[in-house]
Parts: structure tokens; C-alpha cells; sequence
């Protein structure tokens, strides 16, 4: 028996390349700790605090993956000694929960405490992940926090500077993207590793053109980009949001509407009338506006009320209306309101001034004309109302003349609200000849051009919100078509007031009833007319929306839930953006990974194999590449076997031989004996070698495999 | 297959690292063949394969052109296993043994058997010593490191059997106490083909206790030629020095069990081994202890070539050797005796083409 029955070469022989791990954990370090530096830059314009925080955890996240990095790329199997997987997952959750905790809890509303939170929120997160970062995937995850800040550097601050930083760190994240992805895929040595460098240079430049682009759309979107809204928006709104935690619960006498907010809207009934009612009952008045909330006048200075000591009851009515109220000598009407079971009613509903109440509880009456119950109603109650109804005709209302109220509230613009609002309102009533042409040119503008939407974004803190509706979102429901009516009106000196209630409600089984539910509620217009009063004006009228059904009531009680959970987000858009930038990330650094376990998963499963191992993913890639040919591996045949019949081809025997016996340690080693990446490359190569000979010169190989064969099945064997 | 080396505990193995102690540890949970410490180090390993092949190149000393067979039966010493090497006189099978007996340090003994052998010849027997007035046991030649048994078919059945016990026990009973053998223990048999005069086959039970039986073939020419050159000059295996100590020995005998098999490779081995049982020219297929047999020899095997895992070439190479001898062919097969040993080139020549036929038969598994 010849030498040559020995077995190709003892398996010590692994080729490594240690230059091009070294080569490929620096690009990666280098790439990390530009990512770091530009992270820096993007939040240097941001508060002090936050940018020292947001600096510390990113020159954390540098430092330590870049510490790390070595370590795993030396090891090939990227995973440090100490697994601490689940140790991560306990600091996340005990650090995080909190955080969050903390950031609803001890600072509701406050957007600077929100801020600092959420900035010391991160650096934990920093932390527990430096600490616990152990792979290539971890790193990239790293890299998703940095995207993170980025997010939060333009939430919180708009600037050019910010657009410059944006492109840079985007450019070096995608820099440092690619080359992980090239790192890991040496490492996991797919079929891909074998790029050159200048693919690796267009992938970059690709990289990195996304990235400018990608930050361009992004800097594009970020609404009030004209003005600064760093510091001082910051600064500004955190008075503002003193009172976010408020509800406007439209109709019933709260002594705030806050534009910012929007309580949920039962479908539950409040209350019916006969159904030739007219469709607006009106509640609550509000004179005052500071930019971001109506207020009533009892809200602030009780003294404009006027106690009715009249205990209502048992069919006796009181007078409501003081006689300063009642201009002329309007129409009157009387109403039977019958409240509903569950309801709860702490002001008179009429359906215009309220002059005479006849039902249970106490009144007050106030002396713009609306009338609070005291006690609130509750219950399956039911009470008068005769109400001073304005006339309708338009030819009355233009006809209308006199002095307007003294009283400077109905036409008190905030000094806060943007003077392009007072601008576009003398713009779109230039040419109006007389009030009611000039309230109708104002409506009519707002009809058609901003969109009625329940979901309407929340204004930004720092905005004013009728600026915000006009000229931003171009979005809200009706408190923003009457708010801004009601500011526009009176920028033009018409008298103007914010009246809220039920309009419209709905005509039910039960024959001559109108019952109005939580949905009905509503927020509309009160343009003075000299001599006539108070008028019903709604800007929202011809876009309220259809009257809710069941269906509709649940996917609204779901969207209500998300609408709330997102206004409750901190920094308002911003905020919003943050998120969405860090679910993007997330889904961005996740998806390639779970991309690839996935094809791993259904290549394995059609093979029927339990676990593939990169060379024997390469070796099996040749074998596909020999089927059919006549050359491919008998099922009967071990690989050195076959190694003997290949060597001497594409690859010299040695080089098949010690590829062959990679293969086996793959497949047979224990686990923690496998080739690394690095001894697996020269594998790979040969095996790519001989896939590639064997595509172009199949006759090279066939010549002298079959003889090659008969050699190989007779060596290795003592006899005969 | 050797209770011997279960004597030594595994606890008084020397990790080399405390993550082999928590791989141990935690292998011990799911897989029992992993609860073998990962000790081997890789110097550890480079180390055996040194002293391996070490001890094939003495042996090639003074055999030549036989490296395959020189190899299945350092393969065999390492296993801890005993080798049969059979075939016809005069082809160096004593040559061969008495080779591999002398590298190996130790306790070197040599029995010439003969139809008239008897069983105290090989076991050693109780003497009655005149000066102390009592019996004393004078060890026979079995206590020995190494026991070269020359030409076992020519012994009487009672004879053979003789060995049974030592072979399989590595202890010898001799009236009614039982006497330990040294450790290591190596038995190398030499056999005629037993259609020859005056030969005994070996009993079935017997031949099982063989981790390998080989047959050695003729030489070619070139190297009959150099082998003759050389015996004109001097006899040289008598030349050979020891080149393992026992102790050494003993530890190759460890590290070989501590070599890896991953489950796609036993599964390969359960496989081959069933399908012998399958063949249609088998009556009695391989056993379960020539199952254990084979990966035990695949284990040396894989330490020789300095791996520390086994791969089906390491099955596929020794499972002619390891099983031939083992398959009992069905009636009218071999011939009419159709036992082991019944035409001149041996029925084991006719298990070996069994098995390869079998071996063409099973597919490799490729993954782990």
C-alpha cells in the first residue's frame, strides 16, 4: 500500500487571515467613532443637559463597541466569553420600564423634565447595552441608538446646522452599516464574502447618497423649519403644557377648551328634544383666547356672574337671561329635554339665548347668556327651556345695524397669535361689503382649504395653535375651524365668540325625537350682529362627519386610544418623529438578519439538514453546481473520499484536501472545535474555485474523475 | 469495549480551561456521549499525534509498505482493542506484531501455540514451592503489557478460551483467584488460514473479542525486494527500541476516548453496522460491541491523523477490519464449513467484501 492512503492532512493546518480581520475591525472602529462624533454634533444646538447626556452615551457606545470589537473579530465566532444575553434583557427592562415610568409620572407635560428624561433614559440604555454588547448585531444595534438621537436632535432642534449633522451622521451610519454587514458576512462567510474592494467602495457611495437623500425628506418634513425652534421653543411651551393633562369635554361646562386636547367621544345618548328643534344646542361660551385654550368667563373672574337664588323645581321657571343679553325683541321658543339615563349635564342646553329654565337643580346664570346648573344634572331628568332664537334669513343679518358691545373681550386677540393670521384675515375680507359677507369669506376659506380630521395632529408646543392649523397641519376638528374663525373675526374687529354643545344629533326610532349622544358634541362660531345678537355661525358645518354608527364607534375608540397615547408623546411631532425613526431603525437593523435566518431556514429545510455551516453551505453550492455532470459526490462517499477524485483539478490536491477537511471539522467537530470564519475563508475559495472551474470547463474535471474515483474507493483499505 | 479504562475516573482529568469544565458541565445535561470533558487541548492533541505517529514509524521501521496496516493496528492498540492479523505463513504477520510489540514499552511476552497448549501455559499456574510448603501462582505469560499470541488457531478450543477472559476482563482466574493484568493490555494474535492442518477455528465469541482482524496481502515486488535486502543483512525487529511507555501508552488510551463523535457519525456507524445485518449473504450481522469496536477504533484512527473529532472516512476506512471478522457468513456462502475460517484466503476475507459491499451501500450523513 502506497503513502497515499493516508487521509488528507491533519486539520491543524486552517489557513487564517488574520490582516483581513484586523483590516475589517478597524473600518468598523473607524466608522463607529465617526458615527460618535457626528452623533455629538447633531445634538451640540440642543439644551445643554441633553447634549451632555446624549454626548456621554454616544462616546459610550463608541468607546465600548470599538473596545470590543477586536475581540470579536479575533475570536471568528463573534461572541465574547462572557454571554450576558440575558443580563441585558434584565438591565434593559429594569432601566427602561422605569424611565418611562418617570417620564409620565414625574413630569407629565413638562417638556423640558420630558426631555432630560428622555435624555437620561438613553444614557442608561447606553449603558446596560455597552455592557452587554457582545456581537457584531449588537453593535448595530448601538448604531440604532445613535440614529436615535439623531432623531431626537431634529425633533428639538430645526436648523440648518441640523440638516449638515443629519447628512453626516447618516453618511457615517451607513458607512458603518455596510461595513458591519461586510464584517458579518466574512464572518458568517456566505457565498458574498468573496466581494472586492471596489464593491465594497460602490456600496459605500450607495450608502451614503441614501443617507443624504434620506436626510434631506427628513429635514423637508420637519414642519417650521423657517424658524428656530431649539431653545426657546423648549423653553417657551413648558408653561403651556403646565395644563395638557386637561380634557376639553366639549358641551358640558368645563372652564377651559384646550386646543391641544380632545376628550373621547361617547356614542352614548346625553339627551332628546322633539325633533323639530333647531340643531344646535348651544352650552358653554368662552370669550377668552390665549393662543392654545378658550376660557369662560366664570373660568377666571366669577364676579361677571350672577347667582339666581331662584331654587328651580316643580314647574316654576326662572328667569336667566339678563336684560343686557337680549338684543330687540327676538323670537322665543319652549323645549322639552329629556336627559338621558346616563347622562350628566352641568349647563342649560338651549337651542339659542337661554331665557327661562323650568326643571331641577339650581341656576346661574351668566351674563354673556349661558347658565350653569348646580348641582349637575344627573339622570333620567327632563326640563324646560324657552330660548331667544336669531333669525335665520341672510337678509336680515346684513340688514343689521347698531353698535356693537362694549365689552373689549369679544374682540381680544392674543398677543401671541402669529400676525399672518390677522394678515390673511384683512386679506380674505377686503372686499367683504358688510359683516355677514366678511364672516361668510372667512368660513368659506376654511372649508376649503383645511381638512377636517377627528385625528387632527396635536400642535407643537411653542406654536400657537391657530397658526399651526392655518399654516401647517392644514388639519383639525372643530374647535380649530372655530377657533381660528373666532380669531380671524375679531382680527377684523367683528365680535366673536367660542360656543360649545351639540349640534345636529339624530332622529330615532322613536317617532318626533332627536337624541343628541357624546358624539354630537360640538364647538361652533357666535358672530355679534348689531341689533340682532348673537348669531350661529359654523365654519365646520358642511364637513362634520357622518353621524356615528356601532362599528364606527369602536375602530373610533381604538383610534381615539392611539390618537391619545400619541399626543401623550413627548416633544409633541418631534416626538412622533422619534418614534418613528426608532421603529424604522429597529425594523431596519432587524430585518436583513431575520431576512437571512429566514432563507437559512428554508434552505436548510429543503435539504432536510438541522444546521448548515457557511462551508458546507459553499461545499453543497459545488455540489449543486456538479449534479447532472456526473461528477457530484455518491451518497456512499465521504468526503475525503471525493477530496481525492476533485485534487489536482481547479485546486491543487493539497488545497481540495485541506478545504475537504475544514468541511469535515465543520460537519463533525463538536461544536466548539468548528472553523472560524477566518480558517474557513481559504475553504470557501477553493470551493468557489472549483464551482466556478466547474460552470466554465466541465471536460477539465470529468477527465479524470472516473478514474480518480476507482483510485480513491481502493486506497484506504488494507487489502486485499 | 475495555472495561479496564473505566477504572480511571474522568473527574481526575485536568481541564484545561474553566469553560471546558462548564462545556462538560453542561454536556453532561443533554448528551451523554459529550459528558467526556473537552479536554483536549490542542497541544494536548499534537502531542498524541506526535506520539502516534512516533510509534507507526518505528513500527515502518522494520515492516514496509504495510503503513495501512501498521496503522490499523496502532488504531487498535490505541483503542485499547486487541488486533488478529491473519494470513498465510510467512507474509510478516509475526514480523508485523512482534514489531508493534517491541515499540511499546512495557511487559513484552510471546506464545507459540500449539494443539498441545494447555490453559496454564497462557494463565500461569499454582506452584508448589518445597522451601515455604505452600502453593504459589507463577504468572503465566499473559501477565504481560503486551502479549503477541502466535498462530491462535493452532491452539485447542480449551486453550483459546483461556484467553477469553483476559482478553475481554484483563483478569485471569486461576483456581478460583482472580489475578489482575497490567494496564495497558494489548493482545496481537497472528492466525494461518485454517484450512491448513491441524488448526482449530476460532470460536465465533473469540473472534468478537478482536477489535480488528487484517489481512496484510502480498507485497509487491519492489518492496519484497527491500524487505529481503534488508533480512540478508540482520533480523531487525529484535533491534527495535521502545519507543511508548505504558504510562504513555495509557494516556493515548485516554485521549483516544475523549475524541468527539458527533451524532450524524454514530448514526453513520449504527447504520453500517445494521446494514451487515441485512446483507443476504450474512447469517449472524456485527454486534453491538462491534459497533463500540468500530467508533472506538475510529476514535484511535481520528487521533492519529492528530484530529479530535471522527468523520466517516475514519468508519468508512476501518469498518472492513473492524467488522469483517465479525459477520458470520450464511450457509453455503464460504463454503461448507462457512464458519470464520473456512477457505485459504479465510471467510474473513469474505465478511471484509461483505462489509464493503455494505459500506457502498450507506450514504455519509454530511451534516452534524
Amino acid at each position: 500500500m502506497s503513502a497515499g492512503s493516508r487521509s488528507p492532512s491533519p486539520s491543524h493546518s486552517m489557513a487564517r487571515t488574520p490582516q483581513a480581520v484586523a483590516r475589517n475591525s478597524r473600518a468598523v472602529r473607524i466608522g463607529l467613532l465617526v458615527a460618535g462624533l457626528a452623533g455629538q454634533l447633531a445634538v451640540a444646538p440642543l439644551l445643554p443637559f441633553v447634549a451632555f447626556a446624549l454626548g456621554v452615551s454616544g462616546l459610550l457606545v463608541v468607546s465600548v463597541t470599538a473596545m470590543h470589537l477586536p475581540i470579536d473579530a479575533g475570536t471568528g465566532r463573534g461572541r465574547l466569553r462572557w454571554n450576558w444575553q440575558w443580563r441585558q434583557v434584565v438591565a434593559l427592562v429594569l432601566i427602561v420600564v422605569p424611565g418611562i415610568l418617570a417620564m409620565y409620572r414625574l413630569h407629565p407635560g413638562d417638556a423640558a423634565s420630558e426631555a432630560q428624561t428622555l435624555a437620561l433614559m438613553l444614557v442608561f440604555v447606553q449603558i446596560a447595552h455597552t455592557l452587554a454588547s457582545s456581537t457584531r448585531r449588537e453593535v448595530g444595534l448601538g448604531c440604532t441608538v445613535v440614529v436615535a438621537m439623531f432623531a431626537v436632535a431634529v425633533a428639538f432642534a430645526g436648523d440648518v446646522i441640523v440638516f449638515i449633522a443629519l447628512c453626516a451622521g447618516l453618511a457615517a451610519i451607513a458607512v458603518t452599516g455596510t461595513l458591519l454587514r461586510r464584517a458579518a458576512l466574512l464572518e458568517s462567510a456566505d457565498g458574498s464574502a468573496l466581494t472586492t474592494a471596489a464593491s465594497v467602495v460602490r456600496s459605500c457611495v450607495a450608502a451614503i447618497a441614501v443617507a443624504i437623500a434620506l436626510g434631506a425628506v427628513v429635514f423637508l418634513m420637519i414642519p417650521n423649519s423657517d424658524k428656530l425652534r431649539g431653545r426657546q421653543g423648549i423653553a417657551a411651551t413648558g408653561a403651556g403644557f403646565a395644563h395638557g393633562d386637561e380634557r376639553a369635554t366639549a358641551g358640558l361646562s368645563s372652564s377651559t377648551v384646550d386646543l391641544r386636547a380632545r376628550g373621547p367621544l361617547s356614542n352614548a345618548a346625553v339627551f332628546s328634544t322633539s325633533s323639530d328643534a333647531p340643531p344646535y344646542w348651544q352650552g358653554a361660551i368662552y370669550d377668552s383666547f390665549d393662543g392654545t385654550r378658550w376660557t369662560a368667563p366664570g373660568g377666571e373672574s366669577s364676579q361677571l356672574w350672577q347667582l339666581s337664588n331662584t331654587r328651580a323645581g316643580n314647574g316654576a321657571q326662572v328667569q336667566l337671561a339678563p336684560a343686557s343679553t337680549v338684543v330687540g325683541e327676538p323670537a322665543t321658543r319652549t323645549d322639552d329635554v329629556t336627559m338621558a339615563a346616563s347622562a350628566e349635564l352641568d349647563v342649560v342646553l338651549s337651542p339659542g339665548l337661554p331665557l327661562a329654565y323650568a326643571g331641577p337643580g339650581r341656576v346661574i346664570s351668566n351674563d354673556d347668556g349661558s347658565a350653569i346648573l348646580i348641582p349637575a344634572a344627573r339622570g333620567a331628568l327632563s326640563y324646560q327651556v324657552a330660548s331667544a332664537v336669531a333669525p335665520a334669513s341672510d337678509a336680515e343679518l346684513r340688514a343689521a345695524s347698531g353698535p356693537d358691545p362694549t365689552d373689549p373681550r369679544w374682540t381680544a386677540v392674543p398677543a401671541t397669535i402669529a400676525p399672518r393670521v390677522g394678515d390673511l384675515a384683512r386679506r380674505l375680507t377686503a372686499t367683504s361689503g358688510d359683516r355677514f359677507d366678511a364672516v361668510n369669506a372667512i368660513e368659506d376659506y376654511l372649508r376649503n382649504n383645511e381638512k377636517y380630521d377627528l385625528d387632527s395632529p396635536e400642535p407643537a408646543r411653542g406654536d400657537d395653535a391657530v397658526d399651526d392649523f392655518l399654516f401647517v397641519s392644514h388639519r383639525g376638528f372643530c374647535e380649530q375651524f372655530a377657533t381660528a374663525a373666532v380669531v380671524m373675526l375679531r382680527s377684523v374687529g367683528v365680535p366673536a365668540r367660542l360656543v360649545t354643545g351639540y349640534a345636529f344629533g339624530e332622529t330615532t326610532s322613536d317617532p318626533g325625537r332627536r337624541i343628541f349622544r357624546g358624539s354630537d358634541a360640538h364647538a361652533w362660531v357666535q358672530v355679534y350682529y348689531p341689533g340682532v345678537g348673537w348669531v350661529d355661525s359654523d365654519p365646520t358645518a358642511s364637513q362634520a362627519s357622518s353621524p356615528p354608527s356601532a362599528a364606527r364607534s369602536i375602530r373610533q375608540r381604538v383610534t381615539d386610544a392611539l390618537g391619545r397615547a400619541w399626543h401623550r408623546l413627548p416633544g409633541g411631532r418631534g416626538g412622533a418623529l422619534l418614534v418613528l425613526c426608532l421603529v424604522l431603525a429597529v425594523s431596519l437593523s432587524v430585518a436583513p438578519a431575520a431576512g437571512r435566518r429566514l432563507v437559512r431556514r428554508r434552505r436548510r429545510l429543503a435539504l432536510g439538514g438541522s444546521a448548515d455551516g457557511p462551508v458546507l453551505a459553499a461545499y453543497l453550492r459545488l455540489e449543486a453546481e456538479l449534479v447532472g455532470s456526473g461528477r457530484s459526490r455518491e451518497p456512499e462517499e465521504t468526503f475525503g473520499e471525493f477530496a481525492r477524485r476533485l485534487g489536482g483539478l481547479a485546486a491543487t490536491p493539497l488545497e481540495v484536501a485541506n478545504a475537504m477537511a475544514l468541511l469535515e471539522r465543520e460537519c463533525y467537530a463538536r461544536e466548539s472545535r468548528r472553523p472560524s470564519a477566518a480558517e474557513s475563508a481559504s475553504a470557501l475559495e477553493v470551493f468557489e474555485r472549483l464551482r466556478a472551474a466547474a460552470r466554465c470547463e466541465p471536460v477539465t474535471l470529468v477527465a479524470s474523475s472516473a478514474a480518480a474515483a476507482a483510485a480513491a474507493n481502493r486506497s484506504g483499505e488494507a487489502s486485499p | 469495549m475495555d472495561p479496564r479504562l473505566s477504572k480511571d475516573a474522568w473527574p481526575n482529568l485536568t481541564t484545561p480551561s474553566s469553560r471546558g469544565a462548564e462545556l462538560a458541565h453542561l454536556a453532561i445535561v443533554d448528551d451523554t456521549f459529550d459528558s467526556v470533558p473537552d479536554g483536549y487541548a490542542t497541544e494536548s492533541r499534537s502531542l498524541a499525534e506526535d506520539a502516534a505517529t512516533r510509534l507507526i514509524s518505528n513500527v515502518e521501521q522494520v515492516v514496509h509498505g504495510r503503513r495501512a496496516a501498521v496503522e490499523l493496528v496502532v488504531a487498535g492498540l490505541l483503542a485499547g482493542g486487541h488486533v488478529l492479523v491473519q494470513d498465510v505463513p510467512g507474509s510478516g504477520k509475526t514480523t508485523l506484531a512482534h514489531a508493534v510489540a517491541r515499540s511499546v514499552g512495557g511487559e513484552f511476552r510471546r506464545i507459540q501455540c500449539t494443539a498441545d497448549l494447555l490453559p496454564g501455559d497462557i494463565t500461569g499456574s499454582a506452584m508448589w514451592n518445597p522451601s515455604s510448603q505452600e502453593f504459589r501462582f507463577v504468572a503465566g505469560p499473559v501477565f504481560a503489557n503486551v502479549l503477541l499470541v502466535d498462530e491462535l488457531n493452532r491452539a485447542t478450543p480449551r486453550a483459546q478460551s483461556a484467553l477469553l477472559e483476559a482478553m475481554d476482563e484483563a483478569m485471569v482466574t486461576v483456581d478460583g483467584v482472580r489475578h489482575a493484568l497490567p494496564n495497558p493490555f494489548f493482545v496481537v494474535a497472528t492466525q494461518n488460514p485454517s484450512d491448513q492442518y491441524g488448526t482449530y477455528p476460532l470460536p465465533e465469541g473469540q473472534l468478537d473479542r478482536f477489535a480488528l482482524g487484517l489481512t496484510l496481502g502480498p507485497n509487491d515486488r519492489a518492496t519484497e525486494r527491500k524487505v529481503m535486502r534488508e533480512q540478508l543483512i540482520r533480523a531487525t525487529v529484535g533491534d527495535l527500541q521502545p519507543v511508548l511507555e505504558p504510562d504513555e501508552l495509557r494516556w493515548l488510551q485516554l485521549e483516544v476516548r475523549r475524541t468527539y463523535v458527533a451524532d450524524a457519525v454514530l448514526d453513520f456507524a449504527l447504520s453500517v453496522v445494521a446494514a451487515t445485518r441485512e446483507h443476504p449473504n450474512v447469517r449472524v450481522g456485527a454486534s453491538s460491541r462491534a459497533a463500540l469496536s468500530l467508533l472506538r477504533c475510529a476514535q484511535a484512527r481520528a487521533l492519529v491523523l492528530g484530529r479530535n473529532y471522527v468523520v466517516p472516512d475514519d468508519i468508512k476506512t476501518l469498518a472492513p477490519t473492524a467488522l469483517g471478522h465479525r459477520v458470520v457468513l450464511a450457509p453455503g456462502v464460504g463454503g461448507p464449513l462457512s464458519g470464520n475460517g473456512a477457505s485459504s484466503t479465510g471467510v474473513t476475507a469474505l465478511g471484509v467484501t461483505v462489509v464493503r459491499e455494505v459500506l457502498a451501500s450507506v450514504p455519509v450523513p454530511l451534516r452534524a
